[in-house]
């Protein structure tokens, strides 16, 4: 009576604890895949070998089936075995089908207290290739970096449970079941990255690295109508597969390499942002490409302080100001539209914000509003100084230039699947806003393809067959400590083609290449690399050639040997 | 002499029959319990067994898709090039033939091929 009436909930709930199980059915991480769905994240089945002491009746045997699979030593695991614990962990990551192999071998001696609990590992069968946009998961298997991390909640899945009962041998009791819940398998991620031209764009900016030596290279590709990014790549880089197998403070000894640089480094763009000051003024009707603004010799001298150009020029159009690359042009043009207005188109632009791509970490770079520029701040931002900003901001003003002054958001997944490839979410292309008319848009294109010429600055970024529209940018490199180094530049060059048309929009940057100060500029570095990046896109998007002679420095914008 | 105890000692057949159907029944209702309970956990051993080949079916069939991501990947093709294991001979200019056609409309579908020429 005192069992089953007086104690009966209390008896029976000690029942339920030494036989009651709550055995969690884990779900499956999503892949992630590029653009034709090829695989660039998957899951690997792996196990944690388990012991329970207290169900082994005869150690030395179990350790001798264990040992040898398991690559430990008899001895050692014997002495483990003979513990009364429940729970002992004998070995962590062990392959699947070895699992199956050793639960096989203890069946056939009715071996028992040894269970296999199920574990995935993750594997990127592409290694260090679009490393920082895939990124990579804790030891929790939850994403830290990259997709993994900001596509967490669709990738993990949910997992089920069901609670079960098993005899004093440990053996499962079906026939006493209880309440039951299915995983949910992740979804698959798509991203609008295709895998070729990734690796086109790895390949030179390796190329560019092996050469230049620079401290950081990035390269991206981006298609201007829909905002969609094509290829990401940053250097230094790592192999997504050797994480796993570094100990905790690798992460934070190579936290630089780790760094999605193209959104989470900020940088003065240089020349690069002139585009911004030309589209501005264009867009207010305050100059006409043609209208001629003096550029004072090469040595300028507002509030003080002294404006250099490179080479000292008179008079030039608006659109030989962008060609040239003149400061002093530059500055003129962003004097005339004033601090408020110049202040407005920046923003406009996309500066000054995050852009909204699905990649975490991702700054919204520096722009300090007019009331607090120094006097001589708008002469230095118009030539893209004393502005902080990502190579990904850089690239999405040049998309609204290419795409008829309407900026895109920038996109990097594509759709979402369930395990059965049905779509869940798709992520059609967003207009930010109209940065400056159509009409402007052209103009500012028609004086980019001039950059692109034999008399611009970027001769070198010409592409056979194509009309190429595009931008250089050199800037000296910031200090932490205050000011610039001394002979160390961010050299970069964005451009796109056909430029008419424009199906892409490439990025090419080098952060302090090793080479001497007077082949140190965006024109001399970045360009050549994105030429050769331009060609091989734009012969695998079977972009049709739309000049009948190749231009004139064909040889030149063959890989160097 | 009448008989008296004759009708006393005569045995109760209608009872007994009716006890002994009752205990056949009783009798078989248990067996057929402790049967179909025995059924039930077979049945139940049956679900475990199929439930772990299934299980392990699912392991093998995503280590073998590992297996083949892998080895289709571009790092694990690039090497077998540079090994020499398959050759790629790069397309110049002047063997492609480029054929004029209309800029596709948004979203307009084409055939790769042109099959009627092929006839």
């Amino acid at each position: 009576m005192h069992l089953q009436v007086a104690k009966h909930d209390e008896y029976a709930a000690l029942a339920a604890e030494k036989h009651v199980n709550k055995q969690i059915i884990y779900a499956r991480r999503g892949l992630i895949q590029d653009v034709n769905q090829e695989t660039l994240a998957e899951n690997v089945p792996i196990v944690t070998v388990v012991a329970d002491g207290s169900m082994i009746m005869d150690p030395v045997a179990v350790a001798e089936v264990l040992a040898q699979p398991l690559e430990m030593r008899e001895a050692d695991l014997a002495a483990k075995l003979r513990s009364d614990r429940r729970y002992i962990v004998l070995k962590k990551k062990v392959p699947a089908t070895l699992a199956s192999t050793i639960a096989n071998r203890l069946r056939v001696r009715s071996l028992r207290g040894v269970t296999f609990e199920p574990d995935e590992a993750r594997n990127y069968p592409n290694g260090s290739m679009l490393c920082h946009v895939i990124g990579f998961m804790n030891s929790e298997h939850d994403g830290v970096q990259g997709i993994e991390a900001s596509m967490n909640d669709y990738l993990r899945g949910h997992d089920g449970f069901r609670f079960t009962e098993h005899d004093r041998t440990g053996k499962e009791i079906v026939l006493y079941r209880g309440q039951e819940r299915a995983a949910r398998d992740g979804c698959n991620v798509r991203l609008t990255v295709d895998l070729n031209l990734q690796h086109i764009v790895e390949t030179e900016l390796e190329d560019a690295c092996s050469k230049y030596k620079p401290e950081k290279a990035i390269a991206i590709l981006m298609r201007p109508k829909t905002g969609e990014i094509l290829a990401l790549a940053n250097r230094p880089n790592f192999d997504l597969n050797d994480i796993r197998n570094k100990p905790a403070d690798f992460l934070q000894q190579n936290a630089e390499a780790m760094k999605n640089s193209a959104v989470i480094d900020m940088i003065e763009p240089g020349s690069t942002f002139k585009i911004v000051t030309a589209s501005a003024a264009l867009n207010e009707r305050l100059v006409s490409p043609s209208t001629i603004i003096f550029c004072e010799n090469g040595h300028f001298n507002f509030a003080g302080r002294m404006l250099h150009d490179h080479h000292g020029y008179g008079d030039l159009s608006v659109d030989d100001i962008l060609m040239k690359s003149s400061n002093i042009g530059a500055a003129k043009l962003a004097l005339r539209l004033g601090d408020q207005k110049f202040y407005e188109y920046i923003r406009r632009f996309g500066f000054g914000e995050r852009t909204g791509i699905s990649l975490p970490g991702e700054i919204s770079g520096v722009i300090h509003p007019p009331h607090k520029w120094a006097k001589i701040d708008i002469t230095r931002i118009a030539m893209g100084h004393s502005v902080g900003v990502t190579p990904l901001q850089s690239i999405c003003a040049m998309s609204a230039i290419a795409n008829g002054g309407r900026l895109m958001m920038p996109q990097i997944v594509r759709e979402i699947a369930d395990d059965e490839g049905n779509t869940i979410a798709t992520f059609p292309p967003v207009e930010i806003r109209r940065v400056i008319t159509e009409e402007m848009a052209n103009e500012v294109s028609n004086a980019l393809k001039n950059v692109v010429s034999d008399k611009g600055t970027a001769a070198l970024a010409k592409v056979a067959g194509f009309m190429v529209a595009g931008k250089t940018g050199t800037a000296e490199k910031i200090n932490p400590a205050g000011g610039y180094f001394s002979g160390k530049y961010v050299v970069s060059f964005i451009g796109y083609l056909p430029a008419d048309n424009p199906e892409f929009v490439g990025l090419v940057m080098l952060d302090d290449a090793k080479v001497s100060a007077e082949l140190n500029y965006g024109g001399q570095i970045a360009g050549p690399i994105f030429a050769r990046i331009a060609e091989k896109t734009a012969r695998y998007l079977n972009l049709q050639p739309e000049l009948e002679q190749p231009p004139s420095n064909v040889i030149l914008t063959q890989r160097e040997r | 002499m009448p008989n008296y105890h004759r009708h006393n000692n005569t045995v109760p057949v209608a009872a007994l029959t009716r006890w002994v159907i009752v205990a056949f029944f009783l009798g078989a209702a248990g067996l057929s319990y402790v049967y179909f309970k025995n059924q039930l956990h077979a049945s139940g051993d049956e679900i475990r067994n199929l439930e772990r080949q299934l299980a392990e079916f699912e392991t093998q069939n995503d280590v073998v898709r590992a297996k083949i991501s892998q080895l289709s990947s571009r790092g694990y093709l690039q090497k077998r090039l540079a090994e020499g294991f398959i050759h790629m001979t790069p397309i110049t200019d002047d063997r492609i033939v480029r054929i004029n056609t209309t800029p596709a409309r948004a979203n307009e579908l084409r055939r790769v091929s042109n099959e009627e020429n092929v006839k």
